[in-house]
């Protein structure tokens, strides 16, 4: 490598600020990305405001006085773009969206459950008749039964009581048990699930905000380094003692997490997955990683201090900015403006995107 | 205070107060504690000049003291101890000088000083390797040009020179231990620093990786003035590089000396379990001398032992080849690919068999630990069969059960002890696998026998020594009564009493029909105690043999970045003039065949 190669240090093209050679994906703060993923190129400032003003402006759509339906819908395919172009691992995506789609759905429901709002009734069913009844069934009999079963013979608690649920489900479907009551008592009142078109709507939009929120959060945490985090406190004029706090922090975070790692591995050298554990000995496991965990800590908090004293560091420095800042290009700028677009869309006083379509109809 | 013997004579090169790089003058210094009990003096008395330009060399078992009299170097102690004006006195008694100027709180941290540590872990203080390489001149107010400049040759100097290109996005995970460990020395290079201090920095290293660190230090020394202080275990890196050498025992200088002197105080290093190079030891025993002293260099050994050796040949016994057992782990084209993409092993196929102990050596990031961690189950190979006492690991319930069948020790005992005592953390394993309470009983108090921690038993791991830290975790693992032992780096930054108590340990597990497994870069070890030995370079086996085999083939050593021990390297050297003469690989065999 020359010289001259090596000094070019004003220069993008300085070997040092180029890919590693044969590297496609880069560390970022969770997993990785890859390093040329189009939404990495944008500036993090611009990165952040663009994802909080899309967030926003979904906000506004999904506003429970004033739903959006058409606004959700185009603010989604932004947050879909975000996603693509976080250059995310597409098992790690497939991962997020698998997590998401269930989320969702519960949002879904649990939204168009327990906020009624008025409108035609799509839906009604009675839940709870407003009376305890007191006794005891056979089915709750089978029930406590296969779950005490699994666990004499398994030690475990949560597959047992689905196992048990499911074969009483069955069982109840088919054969009708007797049950034998004691006594009731009225308590509350009669609780009726109601679903209405309305309610059922306003749920599908916050479905489809709430969507694309997660999915451009995840971009954002997906292109963002420690590093350029770092970068972006130094030029927003952070105080040092902070920016060093919160470099420690990351450096730690990432010790822990590899120390982590091998404890678990540890464990496994030790059987912990011998047997099959029920979820208190899983958590009584977790536990137990801690004891290692908190002496590598102390240990390691001791040596890092060294190691900053040994490099000459002191609070009192103030260091000067080393490849750690990058300045605002034009693609920043547009990124900007796009944000102003969607701040006025999410605080402006204008009517919504779903009143301007049946107005125009 | 005590006296220093040693200290009060003229020392060796002694330099003025003046011009000396480093002085110190009636160093006393304990650890603040939390109980009204004072805890003991770490270090007691020291008395030490270092000239400038010198390579000064500290060596001494574990728990001497010898990185505490690095952190007062450096001015940690006693001025970050947080210590009052009244409590000082109690706790920091002497003086150290810094090229003329007294170190006090104020000057602690001037910047002439530089201190490369063990752990290269806990030295990576930022996000990239860019960064990294340019904090410590950040900090300095260099600017950048200069940073750039310099932190590429440091990186240059290091052998990781190819990590130049993509500096910026190389992030402390994407580089194996060895290379962190460079990259920790090339920080410090990077900063010039008068005076560096080397606390162990080559442990993680492998053996050809480790000389070439030092020799670059060494010639940065000559050519920048530097001053070195070296703080090893390792005799021979001490003996080749150092100008003087100090033995720091139980927080004393009891010997400051040039390598040659140094090493001919048999009674003192081996009363204070110092550890000695092969050439020293072998005339210990045998009473052949290089100029009526032990030798140090392959020329001084060739030039002791050569002749003796001609006249003893014939009483030499030939070493016994070893016999073929049970295959124990089968391993037929294995692969595995890391979740980043990274490709650990390419196609590994190797036979395991019982009751041997055979080493995995290789350069740093050559595959030896992801294929010890595949036999051991904690990782599933990608591609190939692996089968341990004939079960197939490509089951998920056979790889649950293999802790009963293969334990797997971990270079660092703090890892892997979960429990608050003793006793609990060897019964931890067997409560896993479902052993009944009664058989656990016996079983801890045998194992805790067997490994001479039975006083301990209701005591707290952590407040352990290392070397008992490191024998309960092998003890742990031991208990859950495995054919297979796989062991990593059991001796790294340990002193010679520890290495030769695990080490015995091993051995005698062996001797009960054992398999062992020790992955390691400490080539005695493996002349010593190993029958047979696999070296591993860029995921495949680069050989598979005997370490007499091994170490008679240069081109196998130099592709697998590994280094014959001085006592092998003589025993090659001789025989190319005397190829009449046995193969000698260890300090044994050379007494054996020179008695």
């Amino acid at each position: 490598m020359s010289r001259q190669n090596i000094l070019t240090t004003g220069a993008a093209d300085a070997p040092f600020l180029q890919p590693p050679p044969g590297k496609r994906f880069v560390r970022s703060f969770l997993f990785s990305r890859r390093i040329d993923a189009p939404l990495a190129q944008v500036h993090l400032l611009a990165r952040i405001v663009l994802v909080f003003s899309l967030s926003a402006a979904l906000l506004r759509a999904i506003n429970t006085d004033h739903p959006d339906l058409l606004g959700a819908i185009v603010l989604w395919f932004p947050g879909i773009l975000l996603f693509a172009c976080s250059g995310i691992r597409p098992r790690v995506a497939r991962i997020y969206v698998l997590l998401t789609i269930p989320t969702l759905f519960s949002l879904f429901f649990t939204w168009a459950v327990f906020n009624p709002v008025p409108g035609t009734v799509l839906l009604r069913q009675p839940v709870y008749g407003g009376t305890l009844h007191i006794g005891v069934a056979l089915w709750e009999i089978i029930w406590l039964a296969l779950v005490v079963a699994y666990f004499l013979w398994r030690r475990g608690l949560l597959v047992g009581i689905l196992l048990a649920s499911l074969v009483t489900f069955v069982l109840t479907r088919f054969v009708a048990l007797p049950a034998w009551t004691f006594a009731q008592v009225a308590f509350f009142h009669p609780l009726t699930v109601l679903i209405t078109d309305q309610g059922a709507l306003l749920s599908l939009i916050k479905m489809i905000g709430y969507s694309s929120m997660i999915l451009c959060t995840v971009a954002l945490v997906m292109t963002s380094s420690d590093i350029e985090l770092i970068g972006l406190l130094r030029q927003l004029r952070t105080p040092q003692p902070v920016v060093f706090f919160l470099s420690t922090v990351f450096r730690a975070l990432n010790l822990a997490f590899t120390d982590y790692e091998t404890i678990y591995q540890a464990q496994i050298a030790r059987a912990i997955n011998a047997r099959p554990r029920s979820l208190v000995r899983r958590l009584r496991d977790l536990g137990s990683i801690a004891v290692p965990m908190v002496a590598m800590m102390i240990r390691r908090s001791s040596e890092i201090g060294d190691a900053f004293l040994a490099r000459g560091y002191s609070l009192r420095n103030k260091s000067a900015d080393f490849y750690e800042t990058s300045p605002l290009r034009s693609i920043d700028w547009i990124m900007f403006g796009i944000s102003l677009c969607l701040l006025y869309f999410a605080f402006g006083p204008h009517p919504t995107l779903t009143i301007l379509l049946q107005r125009g109809i | 205070m005590v006296t220093q013997e040693f200290n009060e004579q003229p020392l060796p090169g002694v330099v003025n107060k003046e011009s000396a790089a480093v002085r110190i003058e009636g160093l006393w210094w304990r650890y603040p504690t939390f109980s009204e009990k004072p805890n003991a003096w770490t270090l007691r008395d020291i008395a030490l000049e270092v000239e400038p330009g010198e390579c000064f060399g500290i060596t001494g078992p574990s728990g001497a003291g010898k990185t505490t009299l690095c952190r007062a170097l450096l001015g940690i102690i006693p001025y970050n101890a947080r210590l009052t004006d009244e409590q000082l006195p109690q706790h920091f008694r002497g003086a150290i000088t810094i090229q003329g100027q007294m170190m006090t709180g104020q000057t602690a941290n001037a910047r002439r000083l530089g201190m490369v540590m063990q752990d290269p872990e806990n030295q990576f203080l930022r996000m990239s390797l860019l960064h990294e390489l340019g904090m410590g001149l950040q900090i300095q107010g260099v600017p950048n040009e200069e940073i750039i400049q310099r932190a590429h040759d440091a990186l240059q100097w290091v052998g990781l020179g190819h990590l130049w290109r993509g500096a910026l996005y190389m992030h402390p995970a994407d580089l194996s231990g060895g290379q962190k460990q460079r990259v920790a020395i090339a920080a410090f290079l990077a900063l010039r620093p008068e005076i560096l201090i080397l606390d162990e920095p080559t442990s993680d290293l492998d053996p050809v990786g480790k000389r070439e660190v030092i020799e670059t230090i060494a010639r940065l020394r000559r050519d920048h003035r530097m001053t070195v202080i070296l703080v090893e275990q390792d005799p021979d890196l001490l003996a080749a590089f150092c100008d003087r050498i100090a033995l720091l025992h139980e927080g004393r200088i009891e010997l400051v000396a040039p390598p040659a002197s140094f090493y001919a105080q048999r009674s003192l290093l081996e009363s204070s379990g110092t550890s000695v190079c092969e050439l020293a030891r072998i005339s210990w025993r045998t009473g052949y001398t290089y100029e009526s002293r032990p030798p140090l260099t392959l020329s001084e050994g060739e030039a002791a032992f050569t002749q003796p050796l001609l006249r003893h040949v014939h009483a030499h016994a030939p070493v016994a080849a070893d016999t073929a057992t049970e295959p124990v782990v089968q391993a037929e084209g294995v692969y595995y690919n890391y979740t980043d993409g990274t490709r650990a092993l390419k196609g590994v196929d190797l036979t395991l068999y019982q009751g041997e102990m055979l080493a995995l050596l290789g350069p740093n990031g050559s595959g030896k630990t992801t294929f010890a961690k595949i036999i051991a189950g904690i990782y599933r190979a990608t591609r190939g069969t692996v089968r341990v006492l004939g079960q197939d690991l490509a089951q998920r319930k056979v790889r649950a059960r293999l802790p009963s069948s293969v334990g797997y020790v971990f270079q660092n005992p703090d890892h892997q002890l979960f429990c608050r005592k003793v006793r609990d953390e060897i019964e931890y394993g067997l409560k896993n696998l479902g052993i009944e309470q009664a058989r656990r009983r016996e079983i801890v108090d045998s194992t805790l026998e067997a490994v001479g921690l039975t006083r301990y038993a209701d005591e707290d791991p952590l407040f352990l020594s290392k070397g008992q830290r490191q024998r309960l975790a092998v003890a742990a693992v031991l208990a859950m009564g495995p054919d297979i032992l796989i062991v990593d780096e059991p001796t790294t930054g340990q002193d010679y009493r520890s290495i030769t108590s695990i080490m015995s340990l091993l051995c005698d597990l062996q001797r009960q029909g054992k398999t062992i497994l020790v992955i390691t870069h400490d080539m005695t070890l493996v002349a010593e105690y190993c029958q047979r030995v696999v070296a591993f370079r860029d995921g495949l086996l680069a050989f598979t043999g005997t370490p007499t085999e091994l170490f008679a083939q240069q081109e196998v050593l130099q592709r697998t970045g590994l280094r014959p021990p001085m006592a092998a390297e003589l025993s090659t050297r001789i025989r190319e003039r005397h190829p009449g003469l046995p193969t000698l690989l260890t300090v044994e065999q050379w007494s054996a065949a020179l008695s």
